[in-house]
């Protein structure tokens, strides 16, 4: 059970969606997604907390991996906040090799 | 011929019936759920962003209802009848509130989605049942952004000015999202605690525990990071309030 990454997951990926421009579009493929990235904390076992974030409400995500996925989360790379260069292109889509997750401990 | 019907339509046995029991209560409550982000769409209709995110939501607690429908009759085939999709009319939020959306934005996403997100967690987490499993998944993947979706409302309303004035309404909203938080007092005496569990049951104590630990861990610090503080600790259970969990 990983509820205090809900604090991260929740109220900082809705808070970072809550300050995004409020006309952008609900779904627009990306420009609304987020993630918890750059000062990922520390699992309590040491490995990075890389989790990413669709806060999209409008639309689920694309693909789930779960709260609970493998103790492999450490060798994730961490791409940041979409849109961002590193992740997404010119348009916001995302590039290929990165994937959006909502879970907290992906 | 009596015992061959009988031999042919077996009652539930008693874990299969508490199961069918807490899935139709459940079924009941996303239905209402529905009606209630339904009605929260109508109060944020001069926001287009929320109000649709609020009117998908509701969507989202009908299909949750479906599922949890669908438990129902595979653990007692007949039992509970299916509960009406309907709009239920719910208090949402006091009248006299200065924001009426932006209160049910944070006593549905900040306080009851986020402790939802918490109890499917456990759920999932402790369930020995693949369908069960996958319902709590697929309805836990709704909740959180049905959490976000309380978060960010209130993220931009204290970008935009003052929202301490929520802070008084803190309690009332936990107090009305844990008044439900299992079935369990509906169940108690009947089987062991955690007799359910594998059946996606949580224990009153299980549950209890889960929603503390998530409002001392999520709400009440999340609430806090937008300066709403609540001064006491968080009540213990009470009846139907507000809001309810789904």
């Amino acid at each position: 059970m990983q509820i205090k990454r809900l604090f991260e997951v929740l109220v900082i990926g809705g808070a970072m969606l809550g300050c995004e421009d409020p006309v952008a579009p609900v779904d627009s493929g990306g420009i609304a997604d987020s993630a918890l990235v750059d000062s990922a904390p520390e699992t309590p076992d040491g490995a990075a907390d890389t989790s990413l974030a669709d806060t999209s409400f409008g639309a689920p995500p694309d693909e789930d991996v779960g709260f609970d996925a493998g103790s492999d989360a450490g060798e994730l790379i961490n791409g940041g906040i979409c849109p961002n260069d590193t992740a997404c292109d010119s348009e916001g889509a995302l590039r290929a090799g990165f994937e959006c997750c909502w879970g907290s401990s992906c | 011929m009596l015992l061959g019907l009988v031999l042919l339509t077996p009652r539930a046995t008693p874990v299969l019936a508490g199961a069918a029991a807490y899935w139709a209560h459940r079924e009941r409550v996303e239905v209402e759920a529905a009606s209630v982000f339904a009605d929260l769409a109508a109060l944020l209709d001069g926001d287009a962003r929320s109000s649709r995110a609020s009117t998908e939501a509701s969507r989202d607690e009908l299909r949750h209802a479906d599922a949890c429908r669908a438990l129902v009759e595979r653990f007692a085939p007949g039992e509970h009848a299916p509960v009406a999709r309907a709009r239920v009319s719910i208090h949402l939020a006091p009248r006299d509130v200065r924001d009426r959306g932006l209160y049910g934005a944070v006593a549905l996403g900040c306080v009851t989605e986020s402790l939802s997100v918490a109890l499917l967690m456990e759920i999932r987490e402790r369930t020995t049942d693949a369908q069960v499993a996958e319902t709590a998944h697929a309805i836990l993947k709704d909740e959180v952004r049905h959490s976000r979706f309380g978060w960010a409302a209130l993220a931009a309303a204290h970008a935009r000015g003052d929202v301490s004035w929520l802070a008084a309404h803190v309690p009332a909203m936990i107090a009305g999202a844990t008044g439900e938080e299992s079935a369990g007092p509906l169940l108690r005496g009947v089987l062991p605690a955690g007799a359910l569990e594998g059946h996606g049951v949580l224990s009153a104590d299980v549950a209890h525990a889960t929603c503390q630990r998530a409002l001392a861990e999520v709400v009440v610090p999340g609430l806090a990071h937008f300066g709403l503080h609540v001064d006491s600790g968080p009540p213990e259970p009470q009846g139907r309030a507000a809001v309810r969990v789904d």
